[in-house]
């Protein structure tokens, strides 16, 4: 019994620990990526405000 | 508690620990510092046959910036499709394991010829693209995305797809999206700026 469910549970915790990598790596690309495109959409817009008003 | 804990949870810690050195490394002199030292090298990239090349000889810039340019569509390619099947919008009727292989392989195949070409592309203009924030905002989306790829994203389709929570994968995809997106789009600024 224990032969073949220890196999099955370090899977699990592998597939777990994969799982939790994804989310955090995820979230942060996902942060980062909504802070530079926001930044850099304000700063375009300020610019074409001082060249066109 | 702790011992029998932590090797369960290695990649999360890894990855927790990649991001506190990169921010501590982008809030500290270390970024500047860096971004001094590297000068050296990117004169020099100019000075080697690949730049002298690339300055002198326009049409051979042009065809190695048309393979780069080819590279990367088949790229953006390889991703849309495997993120595509990942949010499954797209070859719903393949089974993930045969997209998400073939993907990979193109996307292997695709980001080392347009690594390759880049290389030679960016020593024909090295001084130009050091002064450049959008190029070093591209190398730094290029960064995150390859180590996403292959140090989270591979190694979480290594497990039963079937078995994975499904908004994992959707995040895990929308996540590859936004990355290559802006590698893609700063690449393009590239182009436009100077």
């Amino acid at each position: 019994m224990k032969e073949t469910t220890e196999p099955q549970n370090t899977s699990n915790n592998a597939s777990k620990d994969a799982q939790l990598a994804a989310v955090i790596a995820s979230s942060v690309i996902a942060v980062g990526f909504v802070i530079y495109w926001t930044i850099q959409i304000q700063d375009m817009r300020e610019m074409l405000a001082l060249a066109y008003g | 508690m702790s011992s029998r804990m932590l090797p369960s949870y290695t990649r999360s810690v890894a990855v927790i620990a990649t991001i506190g050195l990169c921010l501590g490394f982008a809030f500290s002199n270390a970024r500047l510092d860096t971004y001094s030292a590297l000068l050296p090298l990117f004169e020099w990239m100019e000075t080697t046959p690949f730049g002298v090349i690339g300055k002198t000889w326009g049409a051979v810039f042009a065809t190695v910036q048309a393979v780069h340019l080819l590279a990367m569509a088949v790229l953006g390619g390889a991703i849309l499709v495997s993120d595509g099947r990942l949010l499954s919008v797209i070859f719903t009727d393949v089974p993930q394991r045969q997209v998400q292989d073939a993907c990979h392989r193109l996307f292997v195949w695709s980001l080392l010829l347009s690594i390759i070409t880049g290389v030679f592309m960016a020593c024909g203009v090295a001084i130009k693209v050091y002064y450049l924030n959008v190029f070093w905002y591209k190398m730094l989306a290029l960064t995150v995305g390859v180590v996403f790829v292959f140090f989270v994203r591979r190694p979480l389709l290594r497990h039963d797809i079937e078995n994975l929570n499904p908004w994992v994968l959707r995040m895990v995809a929308v996540a590859s999206l936004m990355i290559w997106f802006s590698v893609a789009a700063t690449g393009r600024w590239i182009g436009f700026s100077g």
